[in-house]
């Protein structure tokens, strides 16, 4: 694993998203004040979560509407089953990191 | 003391969703899901979207089959449902089983519409509606085409995509001047159009088909009411559903043209049985008139609905409808029902490739439609639930940000409005 720099703090707002371009591409979220980073790719349909739509802690998948718990990774309803990784997030000064898995 | 029983026809999304949401709400009674398909249940979506290779390895469970056991949930697959006797409430099976029952949901589906015409039984005319429809297609689709698709609704225009892309030849027949436009209307329907034209596909629009020419049990040619003569090597018809209600009858509850008559509960005339699903005629507050939502997602949703009122906790479904259909590499999504009378507005910059519509009707979102803009749909989701005025000129300007359109009344989520 290692830590790498997303964006800045201030680049985000509430109910935001970004992709960073990892392997697995993995999403920075901005909800209710707080930084979550998961599996970008949806557990059910392959989209990407960053499209989503973030609600509270949740974001709903842009195509099939399947939620996931943004603190936890859960799948909360279907079409989803399998729940998405989630990463650690670090907020220094005015830097969003995260710490992704090494590229096998 | 005495057990309730729940008796669910369909292992489809609708049934399955409405035993999850059975268990979920602590019904304590046994819950028997039948199914005449012997797979077990899988999402339907992904048959026309992506073909399957063989009969069972492409299939998408709907949940992980550990689920039904972990959960009590009786399924028996590969058995139907002859007869329901409401007197002595028991649902009669084709082995001759009998059980018991006092709540029963009907989630029975529909059945592709076949065309009465000679040779359209043939070999190489098919269907698409289950796995073994789809295991069929695939296989004859790996000799290669031509393929003429008769109907350009969301069957017959996403297997074109998935055709075109497997280098097939294409051609899609279509008895309305234009695809989808009963759906999506005519300004959507000839993006979509423009779409699948520039992927080599040929699209003959206001034509029906005469007959079908064949040698012995094989159609060779498909003549059309144009005169057009069209060579085949497979032919798919993809021209609407019959709603299966055939248990209507030894049940006695009402059957109308488009399914089993609801009330908002999804109860049927018979307040013991509900039919949820694509079976489920409604007057759903997003339709202009009473009628079905052939969705999947519907199916899901409303399918829930009616298991959480059988489990004691009523509720109305009445979100917005949503489907979505792959089309070559992007997503077209459609939120709501247009009207011919609501006032359409295309977003700025539109492609085919790429594209945003809307339809307003008193001052307020009431449905959207888009190609490769799926984050925008999920936001227009959310402003379609609301009662939020829209400007038609914002919703046409590129550089409206939707979420901007939605944060001075935050709204409650379409959960919620739908409670």
């Amino acid at each position: 694993m290692s830590w790498i720099r997303a964006c800045s703090a201030d680049e985000l707002d509430d109910g935001d998203a970004l992709q960073l371009p990892t392997d697995p591409p993995v999403a920075v979220f901005k909800a209710d004040g707080e930084f979550y980073a998961l599996d970008d790719t949806c557990t059910h349909g392959l989209s990407s979560l960053a499209d989503g739509y973030v609600d509270g802690a949740q974001v709903e998948c842009a195509w099939h509407l399947a939620k996931f718990d943004l603190r936890t990774g859960a799948a909360l309803s279907l079409p989803a089953t399998k729940p998405l990784c989630t990463y650690r997030v670090r907020v220094d000064g005015g830097d969003v990191s995260v710490e992704v898995p090494d590229r096998v | 003391m005495h057990r309730s029983s729940c008796v669910i026809v369909g292992a489809s999304a609708a049934g399955i969703s409405a035993a999850l949401a059975l268990r979920r709400l602590d019904y304590r009674g046994t819950i028997t899901v039948v199914d005449g398909d012997p797979h077990p249940p899988y999402e339907r979506p992904p048959l026309s979207k992506a073909l399957l290779d063989d009969t069972t390895g492409g299939l998408v469970p709907i949940v992980p089959w550990s689920t039904y056991a972990d959960l009590e949930i009786d399924l028996r697959l590969g058995e139907r449902v002859t007869a329901i006797d409401p007197g002595a409430l028991k649902v009669h099976l084709g082995g001759g089983e009998q059980l018991d029952v006092d709540r029963l949901v009907l989630a029975t589906g529909v059945t592709a519409r076949h065309l009465a015409l000679p040779h359209a039984d043939a070999d190489n005319v098919l269907t698409l509606r289950d796995a073994t429809d789809a295991a069929r297609l695939s296989a004859q689709l790996a000799r290669g085409g031509p393929l003429v698709i008769i109907g350009a609704g969301f069957i017959g225009l996403e297997l074109a995509a998935v055709a075109r892309q497997r280098g097939i030849d294409v051609t899609v027949v279509e008895a309305q001047p234009r695809p989808l436009a009963n759906i999506v209307g005519p300004e959507v329907a000839s993006l979509v159009v423009d779409l699948h034209r520039g992927h080599g596909v040929r699209l003959i629009t206001g034509a029906t088909v005469e007959r079908f020419a064949a040698t012995g049990s094989t159609v060779e040619q498909v003549v059309l009411s144009t005169g057009h003569r069209l060579d085949t090597a497979t032919v798919v018809v993809g021209i609407g559903v019959q709603p299966r209600t055939e248990l209507g009858t030894s049940a006695r509850v009402d059957v109308d043209h488009w399914g089993f008559p609801v009330n908002e509960f999804g109860q049927t005339s018979r307040a013991w049985i509900f039919a949820a699903g694509d079976v489920a005629s409604q007057a759903h507050p997003h339709l202009a008139t009473r009628g079905r939502l052939e969705h999947w997602d519907t199916a899901q949703r409303h399918g829930a609905a009616v298991g959480s009122t059988v489990a004691g906790e009523p509720v109305r479904y009445k979100e917005a409808p949503y489907a979505w259909s792959d089309q070559y590499d992007a997503t077209l999504q459609i939120i709501g029902r247009p009207r011919g009378t609501d006032q359409v507005v295309i977003r700025e910059g539109a492609t085919p490739q790429r594209f945003l519509a809307f339809w307003l009707r008193d001052g307020r979102l009431a449905a959207a439609a888009g190609m490769d803009a799926s984050r925008e749909i999920g936001i227009a989701r959310r402003l379609v639930a609301s009662t939020v005025l829209v400007d038609n000129a914002v919703l046409a300007d590129a550089a409206t940000d939707l979420r901007a359109l939605l944060k001075p009344h935050r709204p409650r989520s379409p959960e919620q409005l739908a409670g």
